[in-house]
């Protein structure tokens, strides 16, 4: 993932390698572009794929004079909506210590004093990050559920038939693990503790992640893969039990069949000389 | 769903079966007989066909215990059928003969088992049972049981089941090799992909593998003096390891074959009257079988009686081998016009008997 800070100037002491958490740093590299590089339509150059875009604008209106109603706030917050989906709500605006932060899944900008940009700026991009991975997760597991319903059976009892989709049940089992960890790795991020002395940089990030809802939607989105994982755990331990058991039956088969030809050699043998005598 | 290939193939083997029984019971040749190749193909699909009995009946989702009393059920009148055959075509002195109707029957109890044991488990079954029929025929003196060219039995019960066993016209070791790899065989054969499948091309492999090595058998035992001592005959009675193999391999190069070129791609375009005629001769297969013994048995038996007072006194001599070829022909003509009015007046036979009683 990529993330491009849209700004006429770096900020002073625009460090990237120390914006946000390390797990954040480790899955995107942060960039720069000129704002000029935003087309007519609004996106940008870079906006394609898994891109964040950061738009700073300095000087945009005082801190002070802030309001929701203003054309430029809106005009922010329309630029924002446009690199959501239909699928990733509204996007989040709040207004702290006279910055303006509106923040979407792909899209974020930031209004306000040069020093207070570069205060909020990695919580903001580490927030925009936050917000697309767990609508990730959110989307895959809802369109999971119709899996789920077909799995369900071989969490209980496998047949012969369901082992053709031996290696399905293992690729959905791979992928409900990896989401399983993606959300462990992101858990601190969203349900650390408040900071103390709290600081610009760290409500910033607490409001957004309110604002964002995040902890009840990684609750959420923990109980749902614990579902998935009662249905494929299992599914996995029944496949290996089945393919255990068959390898022994075979041999048991194997064993009855031969014994079964040595009787009849005897059989056949008795027989002959049991005719031989009449 | 019926497949055009399974019709072609059991249409040529009760075919090849009529022409076979005229020939030998008229005129007593066996030199015109295509040694059989009838009964091979016969027994090998009613595995397949068992196979696509089975699939139909488990989507239908039918148990596993409803499944086993049908094939009982089939497999037991089929039995009780050849005894009755025996009886009246073949007289009462050939009621246990041991012949086709009774061995299918006997590989559809069979089949019942089969169907429950693990692939390994079944072609090991059949590997022996072709390996291990010689070793059986030599503990049974085989060649003991038919000094005139025909199967006798004495009605004693080690006589019966040896002949059951080993002895008899169709006994179970080592025909039953063959049902059983119909059966095995037709999930890869039949499969949407054919014969492309890893299953269907070890199967095509192995029986190609096995027909170039009877050829070569066969070439060195007429070829060479040592051969002809160690290397083993091609006898159909009793049914030699270089008969089972060749039959084997024949069989599943055909249906694959026909399969491939016939129902997956077409490439095969066969006219409708004799794919009509084909699926006819498919669909009343055993009543042709009873039919044709009727009709070329009976009179045999009644003149015999007429003229000497021996019903068989006749058999095998009545006739040159051209009037009784001629007559096969005849009879196969005859009876495809009979079948035509059987489905068009929905006339009852021994087959809807037989859904009736074991469906």
């Amino acid at each position: 993932m990529q993330a491009v800070l849209l700004a006429e100037h770096l900020p002073a002491g625009w460090q990237p390698a120390k914006l946000g958490s390390r797990i954040f740093r480790q899955h995107t590299s942060v960039g720069f572009a000129a704002p000029e590089q935003l087309t007519t339509d609004g996106t940008a150059r870079q906006d394609r794929g898994h891109t964040l875009l950061l738009l700073t604008l300095p000087d945009l209106t005082p801190a002070a004079d802030f309001s929701l109603n203003q054309p430029q706030t809106d005009a922010l917050r329309i630029w924002v909506a446009a690199g959501d989906s239909i699928d990733d709500g509204p996007c989040v605006l709040i207004q702290l210590q006279g910055v303006l932060m509106c923040v979407g899944s792909s899209r974020a900008a930031i209004s306000g004093t040069p020093d207070r940009i570069q205060a909020v700026s990695g919580s903001v991009l580490e927030h925009c990050w936050l917000q697309a991975q767990m609508l990730r997760l959110e989307q895959q597991i809802s369109e999971r559920w119709h899996e789920l319903d077909e799995d369900t059976p071989a969490a209980f009892e496998l047949t012969e038939p369901m082992l053709d989709r031996r290696q399905q049940l293992q690729d959905r089992f791979r992928q409900m693990i990896a989401a399983k960890a993606l959300l462990a790795r992101l858990a601190p991020l969203i349900d650390c503790p408040a900071v103390w002395p709290p600081t610009l940089t760290t409500q910033a990030a607490e409001r957004l992640r309110e604002k964002s809802r995040l902890s009840d939607r990684l609750q959420f989105l923990r109980d749902q893969l614990e579902v998935f994982e009662r249905v494929y755990e299992p599914c996995g331990q029944r496949i290996s039990d089945f393919l255990s058991s068959r390898k022994s039956h075979t041999l048991e088969w194997v064993i009855i069949v031969l014994l079964a030809f040595e009787t009849l050699l005897l059989v056949v043998d008795l027989l002959s000389s049991l005719s031989a005598g009449t | 769903m019926r497949y055009r290939s399974i019709d072609l193939l059991r249409a040529y083997a009760i075919a090849v079966m009529v022409m076979v029984h005229f020939l030998e019971n008229l005129s007593g040749t066996r030199d015109w007989s295509p040694d059989g190749f009838g009964a091979p193909i016969f027994a090998f699909l009613s595995g397949v066909s068992y196979h696509l009995w089975l699939a139909s009946r488990q989507q239908r989702g039918c148990s596993a215990d409803r499944i086993s009393r049908e094939t009982m059920r089939r497999g037991l009148f089929l039995i009780g059928l050849g005894f009755v055959f025996n009886a009246l075509v073949w007289l009462p002195e050939d009621l246990l003969t041991w012949d086709v109707l009774t061995f299918l029957g006997s590989s559809m109890l069979v089949l019942n088992v089969a169907r429950r044991m693990p692939a390994p488990a079944l072609l090991l079954t059949i590997v022996l049972s072709v390996l291990l029929s010689p070793v059986m025929q030599k503990l049974a003196d085989y060649s003991a049981w038919w000094l005139n060219g025909y199967f006798e039995t004495e009605q004693t019960l080690s006589e019966l089941l040896t002949g059951f066993l080993v002895t008899g016209y169709f006994p179970v070791f080592p025909w039953i090799a063959l049902p059983l790899a119909g059966f095995m065989s037709a999930p890869a054969l039949l499969n949407p992909q054919g014969t492309g499948s890893k299953a269907g091309k070890y199967w095509l492999l192995t029986c190609l593998s096995l027909t170039v090595l009877v050829a070569l058998v066969l070439t060195l035992r007429w070829t060479t003096a040592w051969g002809r001592l160690w290397l083993p005959a091609w006898t159909m009675f009793p049914a030699s390891l270089t008969y089972m193999s060749a039959a084997l391999g024949i069989v599943v190069l055909l249906l694959a074959g026909l399969h491939n070129r016939i129902d997956q791609r077409q490439a095969w375009r066969i006219p409708e009257w004799l794919m009509s005629g084909a699926q006819r001769f498919s669909r009343f297969s055993l009543s042709i079988y009873l039919l044709h013994h009727v009709v070329h048995l009976w009179p045999l038996w009644l003149y015999g009686l007429w003229q000497t007072g021996e019903p068989t006194a006749y058999w095998g001599q009545a006739l040159s081998w051209w009037p009784a070829f001629f007559l096969s022909m005849l009879f196969l003509l005859i009876c495809d016009r009979l079948l035509l009015r059987v489905e068009r007046h929905r006339v009852p036979t021994i087959e809807n008997l037989l859904r009736w009683l074991c469906e």
